[in-house]
């Protein structure tokens, strides 16, 4: 190619790359985030943006009063209502998990509060991933003036506990698909956990706790995709707050229905104070499905008296 | 045959001048004897009266030779004769209406079809799913476009059925066109009048009736893929084209193939869509084209209403959002009434302008068109002036070039390259609050789409296009809407069935 054919080219190349460029956003979706965000007034997506956390600027207006109602919940908690106040000139708020993800979420301002010095209004739905290991996290709050400048961080304390449930010993099964899958337990005493009998464990028959749960008894937490009525969890977890039945469990997945699905891959977790000490995985197809029965076994786990499972 | 004709006419010539010398000089001869026997010797001039004769005879049985082989020339001439009778006959120029030559006698039937396979790479592709399990991926191998049509001609009328396949949303297979029709035509089979009932393409404008086989862009402007989805609607209608003029109209059920608002061909509401388009195309010396028109479409959305509710019990965790359920975070939820679906007024006016012309460079195209129409979205942001309170006002036009370079080296394949621009505003209204004051928004969408390619004349296309895509569906670090990160490169290959 000769040294003119090239500068054509490249002549005629230039104008579409720049307009290919210029100050288009790079909007990801965030969906792989630990933490999704919506604005409330509109109800659309907020904007995701890739990155650190805006670096702070000390002359601009920083968030105040900030609303969360608990500031203790589990993982995949969903529309969780955060809002509060920004500048009077402040057109948006920068929201953040500390340590978190890849990037941050840009929320607009809304209308003013004239009970606030008519402060600009802001107000999100959030949602928490249910990956979002247990521990104490920090929301980032940021206002920004209409130069693009960030005001120093607000930082919110929240205590975010696991997504599987708060109990002493929890036995967990989740699956990849839409079909009907239950966890069913057999616990030394013979007792047949099942959707239909979610406990362990059998309750008093007389006395003051007559009705009551024996100890030692644990509860199923949901039967999901009950009938194939798609629930998003496709998990269900037996949860004994205290010490369970000493001996040997039996455990067994049954698939319900398969939900016009060809197949389902489960995993099974034993966690004993949060820590995982039992793991298998398996598989069952829609043949498989039986309306109820027995189901595969899949796993063995032996409790002793002083709350130590393996 | 001419060979046959000139020994034909030599000998018959030279039978004439035989015969004339023959009167002239000699009574005609006595009949031949049966056998030849030899006379008497007689005295010298008898031996010469004898030999004379003999000539003579001899002369008689060449002419009788020629006479038969004439004889048999002239059968042969007849016969070529009545062969060719037909084709002397047949009229030199038919009247306007009347049957061309054997048209009545041999309908036309047509198997025709494409593919155009491509590779798409979006901006904005993630590896995630939509809500509701859809792929965000969008970077990958697709059949845009799998297209078999049959159809079937006659003087007075004829009948067409076009089948679509394409993996899009997944491998799917389906009716593109179904039409029949009575048609009047010119000599040239030209249609002077057409009446068409099925499924046929909107009479709107340039884009929606021009094929995406002979299409170099990838798909129509964003503009006309809002306000038709699809180009195909069931309907009937009248068209046809008179010299340069062209006309049709057409009354549709107004839900055309591809229409997002959740009625696909049926057609909810009784009032019936009129599209419609009046406009010339003339050809000029030097292969120039200028094709134009002005269009129309005047009709009745609608939007459906809701089903009787019943009362219901809810749990917001909207107060202590503990993930427990509260008792005062239970609410019931009175049922409601149903509400009765309402029908909306929208229509649409376009103008299209083209010209093609063929210049030493190889043949150049330029197109622009322009619509102005209400509640018409059809597609992504689909009008809903009922919810909305006001009529969405909508904005749209494209201009378009494209060359097909003819170099003789390259000869058959020809370069072909193109440009695009089209715009196309949704909602010309629409606003927002944003720190703490309403401002307009705009949702509108300009596309740039540089175009470059290969091609062999009715037979195979290699083509990319690069859409830079220019919006308002980001936002910036401080709110302010601000384009996104969505532009597209295709490359696509097209062969001909």
């Amino acid at each position: 190619m000769s040294s003119n054919s090239l500068r054509f080219a490249i002549a005629a190349i230039l104008p579409y790359a720049l307009l290919g460029c210029g100050t288009s956003v790079d909007a990801r979706s965030g969906l792989d985030q630990p933490l999704i965000v919506k604005d409330a007034s509109s109800g659309r997506a907020a904007q995701f943006v890739s990155g650190a956390f805006p670096a702070s600027v000390a002359s601009v207006a920083p968030v105040t009063n900030v609303s969360i109602h608990n500031l203790a919940f589990s993982a995949g908690t969903v529309q969780k209502a955060i809002s509060g106040l920004a500048g009077t000139d402040s057109p948006s708020v920068a929201i953040a998990l500390k340590g978190m993800g890849t990037g941050y979420w840009v929320v607009p301002t809304s209308v003013p509060e004239p009970a606030q010095n008519f402060a600009l209004t802001w107000g999100t739905s959030c949602d928490f991933s249910r990956t979002v290991p247990a521990g104490s996290y920090s929301l980032l709050l940021a206002a920004s003036n209409p130069k693009g400048e960030f005001s120093p961080a607000f930082e919110q304390l929240l205590k975010i506990s696991s997504f599987i449930p708060d109990g002493h010993v929890v036995a967990s099964l989740t699956w990849d698909s839409a079909a009907d899958l239950d966890l069913r337990l057999t616990s030394p005493s013979g007792k047949q956990q099942s959707p239909k009998h979610p406990n362990t464990g059998s309750p008093y028959d007389a006395g003051p706790d007559a009705g009551e749960l024996m100890p030692g008894s644990g509860l199923l937490d949901r039967d999901s995709n009950a009938s194939c009525v798609q629930d998003g969890y496709r998990t269900e977890n037996v949860v004994w707050s205290d010490a369970p039945e000493p001996g040997t469990y039996v455990v067994n997945v049954d698939m319900f229905s398969s939900c016009s699905t060809p197949a389902a891959s489960f995993s099974f977790s034993l966690y004993v104070d949060g820590q995982e000490v039992v793991h298998k995985v398996g598989r069952l197809l829609d043949i498989d499905a039986d309306g109820g029965g027995a189901g595969l076994f899949v796993t063995e786990f032996h409790c002793e008296g002083t709350g130590t499972c393996s | 045959m001419n060979r046959h004709l000139s020994a034909a006419l030599a000998a018959a010539a030279v039978n004439a001048l035989i015969q004339t010398a023959s009167a002239q000089t000699t009574p005609p001869p006595p009949p031949p004897p049966a056998t030849e026997q030899a006379a008497p010797a007689p005295a010298q001039p008898a031996a010469n009266a004898g030999e004379l004769a003999k000539q003579v005879e001899m002369q008689r049985a060449d002419l009788d030779e020629q006479d038969a082989r004439i004889a048999a020339l002239e059968r042969q001439l007849k016969e070529m004769k009545k062969v060719e009778a037909p084709v002397k006959t047949a009229p030199l120029k038919a009247t306007p209406g009347a049957a061309p030559a054997g048209a009545a006698t041999a309908p036309t039937f047509k198997v025709l079809g494409y593919i155009q396979s491509q590779y798409e790479f979006h901006q904005d592709s993630e590896d995630q799913t939509f809500i509701g399990g859809a792929p965000m991926n969008q970077n990958r191998f697709l059949l845009r476009r799998v297209r078999l049509k049959l159809q079937r001609d006659w003087q007075y009328g004829g009948a067409m059925v076009e089948f679509d396949a394409n993996t899009v949303k997944g491998p799917a297979i389906g009716l593109q066109h179904a039409e029949v029709s009575l048609a009047y035509r010119d000599v040239e089979r030209k249609p002077l009048v057409r009446l068409v009932l099925g499924l046929f393409d909107n009479p709107f404008g340039r884009e929606v009736v021009e094929s995406p086989r002979a299409r170099p862009f990838m798909e129509r402007s964003f503009a006309s893929r809002e306000f038709f989805p699809a180009e195909p609607d069931l309907g009937a209608g009248l068209m046809g084209e008179i010299a340069w003029f062209r006309y049709s109209v057409a009354a549709v059920n107004g839900q055309p193939l591809g229409d997002r608002t959740g009625y696909i061909l049926q057609d909810p509401n009784s009032h019936k869509d009129i599209v419609g388009r009046v406009g010339v195309a003339v050809d000029l010396p030097h292969e120039t084209l200028i094709t134009g028109g002005a269009s129309i479409l005047n009709g009745k959305g609608f939007r459906p209403g809701t089903d009787p509710t019943k009362n219901t019990v809810a749990w917001r965790d909207n107060l202590v959002e503990n993930s427990l359920l509260e008792p005062t975070e239970l609410i019931g939820i009175p049922g409601a009434a149903a509400t009765s679906a309402v029908n909306f007024k929208r229509w649409l006016v376009g103008a299209d302008l083209g010209l093609e012309f063929a210049s030493a460079l190889g043949r150049t195209h330029l197109f622009g068109e322009l619509s102005v129409g209400s509640n018409m979205d059809r597609n992504v942001f689909i009008a809903d002036p009922v919810t909305a309170g006001y009529d969405i006002r909508e904005f749209g036009y494209y201009a378009e070039f494209y060359q097909e370079l003819k170099f003789a080296r390259l000869a058959p394949v020809e370069p072909i390259v193109g440009f695009r621009y089209d715009f196309y505003d949704p909602d010309s209204d629409v606003l927002e609050k944003r720190s703490g004051r309403t401002l307009p928004l705009t949702e509108s969408v300009t596309t740039y789409s540089p175009l470059i390619g290969l091609q062999v004349a009715q037979h195979a296309r290699l083509l990319g296009q690069w859409d830079i895509i220019k919006d308002s569906l980001a936002r910036n670090r401080v709110g302010v809407p601000v384009d996104r990160k969505n532009n597209i490169v295709t490359i696509r290959l097209q062969g001909e069935l």
